[in-house]
């Protein structure tokens, strides 16, 4: 395993000295996603529960930024911490009444909490400029140049995967996994579940946060689609087509999801169809994501290397 | 004064009327059982004692302090452990994380989001003395899921006895097993009273499994108490035997 993280991470080093300028925004746009579907599945996968509303975290960090910028004139590295922080109080505030809830429930409240923030930040034009966006936003320095924004991407990303290793390994992470996996079980041991779900919606977000900032630094703009249901379903799409069960299955979901959608569109202007395609061939034959295959390949193999 | 006081508790649920009055007296170091068949309350009384349900009169006293409306969470830390029913501790973990988890929960230091589980050596030692002393030493790197019931109900055992129970509230302890792993369940509960001096009290819808195993028993039907008194009594009391023992008064 540190071998193939090893090799990874060495072709992931020297990506940008092989790709021209389009392959360099696919995969920065990659990696971009790829921290937002680590984060999103530090909450889907530890405790189980599917949140339509990450897109709010997502945008709050982005508009933050943006607005920081626009209006303060700050600098663009410099409202991290504040975007970051944004994500949190989103997070709070969204995972505070929704983690009492299960199942559909929650899935539907956090849409709702996520719409309603789309909705404000989509009509007030004084502010956010409405559906018109915050445009013009030209980071200076690294994250001005894509190299540079593909190089800070990817520590982002690497961060993320270091403090989900973390979570996932501790008494904290274990217990959430106790919650998922038997409710009644972990309250009889002592476990107060709420405040370990809030925990980690908090978390989840927060770093969801983190891509919500690379992705303005990315397109230089912010626009209201930052906290549309569809990016929460964009990223929702990422986990399922990497596979939620694997550690690295949604930084892989996302990048196959982004590199299929820049070689489709180049084809035709039919994307959505060929997802859907794609999503139905995943769920129905590999539902474990595209990392089951690879897997299930090795498995083959094994057994005729050892013949 | 005993361990445990149940007092004139009642329970319904929309309109039916699952505990009517009941009263329960669970003397330390006694090996207690609740008995009834399916449907009697035995199990909503256990879950009223343990804050799963929340009662709608009387009282749970234990060790002295009221514990009625008391969430379960908070149960465990005045020494109460509870194992249930249907034993599937936490299945996606293995045998050694299921009751380091439990230990470290009790100590309540699961709030670290940063210093891996197993790395609190003491906790873990404390849960490896735990596994070998249910005799499951050398399944602790098991994943759960993948055990048997008999092995399951032991790692639940397990996990229940990390918090250092002084009242241990096994739910069926005997259903779902084999005859072989039920002659050594029963072995092995005896063995927990005789050797951690544990109260315990168990609900059991086998008659002549509770006739056998237990010192005190409460027969419940319907909600209500029936009957109460040692084996002895209860095999011979006119009601009891009318009701489940296939005799005429």
């Amino acid at each position: 395993m540190r071998t193939k993280l090893a090799l990874a991470a060495v072709a992931l080093a020297v990506l940008p000295w092989f790709l021209h300028d389009y392959g360099l925004q696919v995969a920065i746009q990659a990696l971009v996603l790829g921290v937002f579907a680590m984060s999103f599945n530090l909450l889907f996968r530890n405790t189980g529960l599917l949140s339509f509303g990450h897109a709010a975290c997502f945008g709050a960090a982005g508009y933050t930024t943006a607005l920081l910028v626009s209006k303060l004139k700050w600098s663009f590295a410099a409202t991290l911490p504040l975007a970051l922080m944004a994500a949190a109080l989103v997070a709070l505030v969204i995972g505070f009444f929704s983690v009492r809830l299960t199942k559909i429930y929650f899935t539907m409240l956090t849409l709702a909490f996520a719409q309603m923030l789309w909705a404000v930040t989509h009509k007030w034009y004084g502010f956010t400029g409405g559906d018109n966006g915050i445009t013009g936003l030209l980071p200076p320095g690294l994250l001005g140049n894509p190299r540079g924004l593909y190089f800070v991407s990817l520590v982002a990303l690497a961060v993320v995967c270091a403090i989900i290793h973390l979570v996932r390994r501790s008494p904290a992470g274990y217990t959430l996994r106790a919650v998922r996996d038997n409710p009644a079980r972990a309250e009889a041991i002592g476990i107060s579940a709420f405040g370990y779900m809030v925990a980690a919606f908090v978390l989840s977000g927060t770093l969801s946060g983190l891509g919500g900032f690379l992705q303005v630094a990315w397109q230089h703009s912010a626009f209201p689609d930052l906290l549309y249901w569809t990016t929460s379903a964009e990223v929702i799409i990422a986990v399922i087509l990497g596979g939620s069960a694997e550690f690295f299955g949604p930084a892989i979901g996302a990048a196959v999801l982004v590199v299929l959608e820049a070689v489709v569109r180049s084809h035709t202007q039919y994307w959505p169809l060929a997802l859907g395609i794609v999503l139905l061939a995943m769920v129905l034959f590999f539902p474990g994501g595209v990392i089951s295959l690879f897997q299930r390949r090795q498995r083959q193999e094994a057994p005729r290397a050892a013949a | 004064m005993p361990l445990l006081e149940v007092r004139r508790v009642s329970k319904s649920f929309e309109g039916f009327r699952a505990l009517s009055g009941v009263s329960l007296a669970v003397e330390e170091g006694s090996l207690h059982a609740l008995m009834g068949p399916n449907g009697a309350g035995k199990t909503t009384l256990f879950n009223v004692i343990t804050g799963r349900y929340t009662l709608d009169t009387g009282r749970v006293v234990f060790a002295g302090q009221d514990i009625s409306r008391t969430p379960t969470h908070r149960i465990i830390h005045y020494g109460i452990g509870v194992s249930f029913q249907r034993a599937i501790p936490f299945p996606s973990m293995t045998v050694l994380e299921n009751v380091t988890l439990a230990v470290l929960a009790l100590d309540r230091k699961t709030r670290d989001f940063v210093r891996p589980l197993l790395s609190y050596a003491d906790a873990a030692k404390r849960a490896e003395e735990i596994i070998s002393w249910v005799g499951l030493h050398d399944l602790e790197r098991q994943v759960t899921a993948a055990l048997p019931q008999g092995d399951l109900k032991r790692v639940d055992i397990a996990v229940a006895l990390a918090s250092k129970p002084r009242l241990l509230l096994l739910d069926e302890p005997l259903a779902g097993l084999s005859r072989a792993e039920r002659a050594q369940m029963v072995s092995f509960i005896r063995e927990l009273l005789r050797s951690l001096g544990t109260t315990l009290l168990f609900t059991e819808h086998d008659t002549e499994a509770a006739l056998q195993l237990a010192e005190r028993i409460m027969v419940l039907h319907r909600g209500s108490v029936l009957a109460e008194g040692t084996p002895d009594e209860i095999r011979n009391h006119p009601q009891v035997q009318e009701a489940f023992l296939g005799r005429e008064a």
